[in-house]
Order: structure tokens, then sequence, then C-alpha cells
């Protein structure tokens, strides 16, 4: 080495040029570059991040927005629970999954793609193929810093409000369904808990079904603010959605931003006088889901005389003997996707709704006196629960007329699997 | 004249015949009698104008007694109603009053 150059390294390393870098890789600087240059995020937020711990429950439309968003934004520990497995019906809105995917364990092949877009999480993240119960759902919580509740039923999505205000947690909350999303973080400082709101699931449950549908990029969006959100809670931002819920409407383009009350001093959980202390189902009612049922009193199922079996109805079709025809229950929407030719549509709302139930009777006298000599009616639905209970609605407004009421037993599934395989299920 | 705005989201307005908005005179939330004695109306009223006037299906999904059915948040000018008072909150000219049910789909 020349005298020169050694006169110069002993000059810069006095004037301590080396250089440095933040308790990040090189690796990790270079994946996170456009969130790191962010002020308001920057190398302090990509450490909080690191140092997070996200609890995910469900693994549908709004999981795999809110998790592929976390992963990819550095979450230091990611869990997402989810017993279900994938099906054709679930991939408009559950992006994460490929046609290949069908059959497979949600939770598993999402940890799986959140390990391919970002492997540089501190910890892999982990696949709980399980159901949450009130026996496990207390150590999840308490095992993350941050919940993300991304259910789809009443009685989930309870346990993990109860869960969250025992253990202490924030829950960032978001549902979709039809064309609307809704957004809030329960119990983050002083924000309320889903109790405060509405104390009993099981009011709730009676008017919530998985039947109902919904577009494709709303859970996509609902699940990306709760990614945002619960971002923001581990990174120290202030948490804009503790509080105020929102509300969007995809069809009208609206964006309702509503703020909510105070934590209820009466609240039955995060009151002064809570009288929930423990996880308890006493507390949380049913995680099956009743549809309409608690709206009919008594036992609505029907016996076996009053059913007719697939195979029998495709009989009694190629016979002709007995003039029959269709009541069709489902909505007008559904009748538009398949179902029997000729058949009448009279929705199970109309035959629940008092004010429409005349219109129901004209229907079904017009229709009766065009078969003559008609002395039987079967009833279908999609699955054969409705149609029991519209057997019932219907001996009642056809109490003065001498037909034979019936259902068709397991609905178009049954029709599918005893009668016509190539019938399209939905 | 003075008006309110009535809004229905997240599966409210199927009980309204598919309306979302509504535009009610204030005039006419208290009915033929309440108007000519200046009464002071409120959501209360309100709900009762909606149940004999708009509501089309199925009340007992909108409306429990007197009282809205739980799982509907009633918002008052961008306001959880109990921040505004409840059911005696007395409505005013311009007034947005927004129904909206709490959706648990994922
Ligand atoms: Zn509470």
């Amino acid at each position: 080495m020349s005298e020169i150059s050694q006169i110069t390294l002993l000059k810069n390393a006095e004037l301590h040029h080396e250089t440095y870098k933040a308790e990040l890789s090189a690796e990790e600087i270079g994946r996170y570059a456009r969130q790191l240059v962010l002020p308001n995020f920057g190398v302090k937020g990509q450490l909080a991040m690191r140092n997070a711990k996200f609890l995910v429950v469900g693994a549908g439309g709004l999981g795999c927005s809110a998790c592929i968003h976390l992963s990819g934004s550095g979450a230091g520990k990611l869990t997402i629970v989810d017993h279900d497995r994938i099906e054709a019906s679930n991939l408009h809105r559950q992006i994460m999954y490929t046609t290949a995917d069908i059959g497979r364990f949600k939770a598993e092949v999402l940890v799986e793609r959140c390990k391919n877009s970002n492997p540089l999480t501190l910890y892999p993240p982990e696949a709980l193929c399980v159901a949450l119960t009130t026996d496990n759902c207390l150590e999840l919580v308490r095992a993350h810093d941050v919940i993300l509740d991304c259910t789809d039923n009443v009685y989930a999505r309870y346990l993990l409000n109860d869960a969250c205000v025992l253990a202490s947690r924030p829950l960032v909350s978001a549902s979709a369904l039809k064309f609307d999303g809704q957004l809030t973080v329960y119990n983050f400082r002083d924000s309320v808990c889903r109790r405060c709101l509405f104390p009993d699931p099981k009011i709730l449950q009676a008017q919530s079904c998985d039947d109902n549908g919904v577009m494709g990029p709303v859970p996509g969006i609902m699940g990306a603010l709760q990614a945002m959100e619960a971002i923001k809670v581990a990174a120290g931002l202030e948490v804009t959605f503790a509080g105020i819920k929102l509300h969007y409407d995809a069809l009208t383009g609206s964006f309702y931003r509503i703020k909510l009350r105070p934590r209820n001093p009466l609240c039955p959980l995060c009151g002064a006088a809570s009288v929930i202390r423990t996880l308890s189902d006493d507390h949380l009612g049913t995680n099956t889901c009743f549809s309409r049922q608690p709206e009919v009193p008594g036992n609505f199922l029907l016996d076996q005389d009053s059913r007719i079996s697939s195979s029998d109805l495709a009989t009694a079709f190629k016979s002709e003997t007995v003039p029959n025809f269709l009541v069709d229950v489902r909505t007008p929407a559904e009748v538009q996707i398949c179902g029997f030719r000729n058949s009448l549509n009279l929705p199970m709302d109309s035959l629940l709704d008092e004010n429409a139930r005349q219109t129901v009777r004209q229907k079904l006298y017009q229709k009766l006196q065009e078969i003559p000599g008609c002395s039987s009616v079967t009833v279908v639905c999609r699955r054969g629960n409705d149609s029991q209970m519209a057997v019932h609605l219907l001996r009642k407004i056809l109490a003065d007329v001498p037909v034979i009421l019936k259902d068709l037993e397991g609905g178009l599934y049954g029709w599918k699997r005893d009668v016509d395989p190539n019938f399209p299920i939905y | 004249m003075a008006v309110i705005h009535v809004e229905f989201a997240g599966g409210v307005e199927l009980l309204f015949d598919n309306v979302k908005k509504l535009t009610i005179p204030l005039e006419c939330v208290g009915g033929d009698t309440a108007s000519k004695e200046n009464k002071i109306l409120t959501i209360k009223d309100l709900l009762q104008r909606l149940r004999q006037s708009y509501l089309k299906q199925r009340p007992e999904l909108f409306l429990q007694g007197d009282s809205i059915k739980p799982g509907i948040l009633v918002v008052i000018n961008d306001c959880d109603w109990e921040l505004m008072g409840g059911p005696d909150y007395a409505l005013a000219p311009g007034d947005t009053v927004v129904f909206i049910s709490t959706l648990h789909g994922g």
C-alpha cells in the first residue's frame, strides 16, 4: 500500500467516515423502502411492525386481503385461524386462493401465500385450522397484540369481542354483506366494545345467515382498511376508527363515518358492574345459523308424510297422473339462476310478511284455477329448510282450500344428489 | 319548507321497498295533530311516522315495540343517537337521520 492511501485511510477513520443503518437488515430496507420513506411511519413504524403479533380470525374475503397486507408490511408474527376449506364459490372474493386450492384448508393456504409474499418476517406465519371456541379463544388473544375480526357470524364476533375485553386487546373489526361493508376498532383505549352497542348476540343471531351473497371487491376493500387500522395500532399512529364506524355502500358509492357513543357504563361486559367475566356459551348463544327459525314459534320441521323425495318427484313428473304444481320460495334473483319450469315464485319474505299474504293467496288461487283438478302443491327451496316452514305458512294461508301441501326434501341440493348430478348448485 | 332527510343502509332499505333516501317535511313527522300544537318532534315520533307511512315489509325487523330493533344503529347528523339524546332527540330542520343495520358477514 502506498504512503498516500495509508494517510487517507487514517484521516477517514479520524473523521468517523463509516456507514450506518437502522436496526433493519439490508434486505428489509430494500423490501420495505416505500413505507420506510414515509415520515409518519419510517424506521420506528417498521420496527414496531416487526415486534407486533397479529391474530387474524377468519381466512375468507376479509382475511385474505387483511393478511396479505399485514405480512407484506412486515408483521413480526401473524397467526391465522379458520377451520373452513376452500370452495369454488369462495374464489370470486377470496383473492389469495386459486382453482387448484379447492378442498384445502383456507388458513393453511393463506399462510403459504403470506410466506411466499414475504419470507423476511420475524416469525413464519402460522395456520390454525380449528374453530374458535370458548376453550381456545382467550389464550390465543392473550398471545397477540392486535386482533382482527374477519369472521362471518355473530357468535364468533361476540366471542372475539368478549375475549378482547377480558384480555385488554384492541379488536379491529370489519364485515361485508351484499354491497355493504363496515369497519371499526373496538376496545381501543376508551372506544366501545360490541356489547356497548348491542348487549345481546342472541337477538342478532336470528337475522344473519351466510346465504345472503356479497360482491367480490367489498370484503377485499374492507379487509385492506382493516389491515391499515391494525398497522396504525401497532405502529402507534392515531387510530382513526376507534370510536368511529365506517359504513361503505358500494351501490351508491357512499361512505358514512359515524361517531359512536362512549363506552357504556352499564355494558354487561366492559361496564363497571359487568356480569360477563368468562367466555361462555351462556352469553354467546349458538354458532349455528338458523336463518328464520326464531320468527316462527314452535318446531317447524315437517314429518315424513308431508315431504316428498327428489326421486318420487321425478317419478311424479313423468307419470303426470296427479296434477301438481311447484311453489318456489327462493328469492327472485335465485330463481333466475336455476330451478323448475312453470313453478310459482312466492319468496319466503312474502310468506312471512303479514301485509303480503293477501297477494300470495290471490296468486295461489289463480294458479290452482289454471290447473283443473290440481290437488297437490310441492314447495321447493335451495336446501329443504325454508320449504318446511313455507308449508306451515301456506297451510294457514290456504286453510279453506282442499290441497295437499308437501315440501321437496333436501331442496335443489337433494335433486342434484338423487336425480340430476348435472343440476347446478350455488 | 323545513324538511329532514332520512336514509337507510346495510339492508334496512329492503323493509322500505328498496328506498334508500327520503325527504320528509318536518311538520309531517308528527302526523296531523302534532304540527298545529307546535309540539317538539323527536326520533320517537319519526319512528311512528316511518311505521305508519313508509315501512313496507316486516315491521318486526325494524321495530321492537316502540323502539328500534337491536342491531340497527340510529345515526343523527353523523353521530350515534346515544350521543344526541336517543329517542328523545328533538328533530331540527335539515337533520339527517340514517338507519344502518350491523353487518356480520365476512
Ligand atoms: Zn362494552
